[in-house]
């Protein structure tokens, strides 16, 4: 395999995880985010700092994992008192002051980023082949997969589903809504962190422009391509979308009229995504 | 076995339930019966704890529950069929049911419970794969009444089970609800503004209106009471359509 369809690949391992991240806020719980983006850029930074410092991979994923779901409780506790569309404009908040953040810190190098982050280590040998990173992608992958699957079947992903469809009825059945929400978005932002800490290791350099609106807005788009909801959905919606600008690369100048186009198209055509069965107007604006 | 004492329950600056007290005796149908806006709905919510009764106690066997949560009242044993039925649309007939025992641990138990929950109703038998949305009125109203059996309440609090529906299917839920208490023993409080339904099935009722109770009794003597006859039982207007 070319060194090229092996980048490809790792973009579409590392994106599918993010978006499988942001289906468990979205799609499972029915929390709408405009800032998923910043859970990605703190895990990223967190675990290129940390390994910058000299500490091991392990240490430096498992810590962008945590302290991403820490800063998601953060988050949801105070933004999780609003719901629907308020809560997008919260989250949407969120990732700009993030983002922000990271332009402004010294130890995160302003604007210019993080240069050096040294390659992924595993039992102290430094991972440098395409092959081997696509493999530890593909393991991350996997097992988020079949925890995803899980999830949604447990008595989690029940209370979650009961949330989606009808927070008030939760209520009558027992089921803590607060506290129900906050997790949902807490484990979203720990996928996500380990996500960013893949990323980082893999391009060894980091700036706050990767991790902006657009990224947000790109990683939502995955999941409602996909379907809200659908495991495989969030699955192939990452890959459509990592894929398709580089399919559209000879058509550069046209790119994002074709691209735009199809979102559009798809939104007209068939708003549930390719597997789901949630049109995203059933999340966002929910009668009230 | 259920006392409510002086509730008062205010929504913002609206005081809604104006010093209601009434009890429910173990194995009875207490019907609550009164006009839209009467309160009667705002009184189930605050012995559930959907809302907060701002004075006034609530007393469920030997304990108070006034300001309990939601959950743990539930998990007491009384259970809230809402308003409009209130299921969980985009789910199936059966994940309904699930999450109706969503309070209980004995997993073994709520297996058993959905078996007897679909011989009960079979309906929801037979649609058990669809989405509850996809149901019927009358079907969706049986759904959520054993979707909130499912938590197994020793009481059951019944809001307005005939709204919307087919007189038919009106007598067929009546049907259900009678059979509970005579063969389960399960105590229920109702809340209808279908009051001849109400008074054909109860054994008491409170009549509220404006947030007040203004009468109480056995069922008899209600109906044969003039103002309830004139108010809630359309005399002179009887004759025409019967």
């Amino acid at each position: 395999m070319s060194v090229y369809i092996l980048h490809v690949l790792i973009m579409v391992a590392i994106f599918a995880v993010l978006a499988l991240s942001l289906n468990i806020s979205v799609g499972f719980a029915g929390l709408v985010s405009l800032g998923h983006a910043a859970f990605f850029g703190i895990g990223a930074y967190t675990s290129g700092l940390i390994m910058i410092k000299g500490l091991s991979f392990p240490v430096a994923f498992g810590s962008a994992g945590i302290i991403t779901a820490l800063l998601g409780l953060a988050l949801a506790l105070p933004a999780l008192r609003v719901k629907d569309d308020y809560l997008a404009i919260v989250t949407l908040g969120f990732g700009i002051i993030v983002s922000i953040t990271f332009m402004n810190l010294e130890i995160t190098g302003g604007p210019d980023g993080l240069v050096g982050i040294p390659p992924v280590t595993l039992w102290g040998n430094p991972l440098y082949s395409k092959p081997g990173f696509l493999l530890l992608c593909g393991v991350v992958l996997g097992f988020m997969i079949a925890s995803m699957y899980t999830l949604k079947n447990s008595k989690i992903g029940r209370a979650w589903a009961a949330i989606r469809d009808n927070d008030v009825t939760a209520s009558f059945m027992g089921i803590n809504i607060y506290g129900y929400k906050t997790l949902a978005i807490v484990v979203s932002a720990f996928w996500a962190g380990l996500a960013g800490s893949l990323y980082a290791h893999y391009t060894a350099y980091i700036n706050p422009h990767t991790f902006g609106l657009h990224t947000s807005i790109m990683i939502l788009s995955m999941v409602v391509l996909g379907g809200i909801g659908s495991i495989p959905g969030a699955l192939l919606g990452a890959a459509l979308l990592t894929v398709l600008p580089e399919v559209l690369r000879p058509l550069a100048d046209y790119q994002d009229i074709i691209y735009g186009g199809l979102l559009v198209a798809m939104m007209v055509f068939r708003p549930q995504g390719i597997m789901g069965r949630f049109k995203i107007t059933e999340i966002f604006g929910r009668a009230r | 076995m259920l006392q409510v004492r002086n509730l008062h329950t205010y929504y913002g600056h609206i005081h809604a339930v104006k010093g209601v007290s009434l009890h429910v005796n173990p194995g009875e149908i207490v019907a609550l019966i009164g006009g839209n806006g009467a309160g009667k709905s705002t009184i189930l919510r605050a012995i559930s704890g959907i809302v907060h009764a701002s004075s006034g106690e609530i007393v469920w066997g030997e304990s108070e529950i006034t300001h309990l949560s939601s959950e743990r009242i539930l998990k007491r044993g009384i259970g809230h069929v809402p308003e409009g039925r209130r299921l969980f649309r985009g789910l199936s007939v059966r994940d309904n049911l699930v999450l109706g025992a969503y309070s209980r641990k004995d997993r073994d138990k709520v297996k058993k419970d959905l078996t007897a929950m679909e011989a009960l109703f079979p309906i929801l038998g037979q649609r058990r794969r669809q989405l509850s949305g996809t149901l019927s009125g009358g079907e969706q109203q049986m759904l959520a009444i054993a979707r909130t059996l499912m938590a197994r309440p020793k009481l059951l609090l019944l809001d307005e089970p005939s709204m919307g529906l087919a007189p038919i299917m009106v007598s067929q839920i009546y049907e259900k609800i009678k059979e509970l208490n005579r063969i389960e023993g399960l105590s229920i409080l109702l809340v209808e503004q279908n009051a001849r339904m109400a008074l054909g099935l109860a054994q008491r009722g409170y009549v509220v209106e404006t947030g007040r109770m203004v009468m109480e009794g056995q069922t008899p003597e209600l109906k044969a009471s003039n103002e309830i006859q004139r108010a809630y039982l359309g005399k002179g207007y009887r004759e025409v359509w019967e």
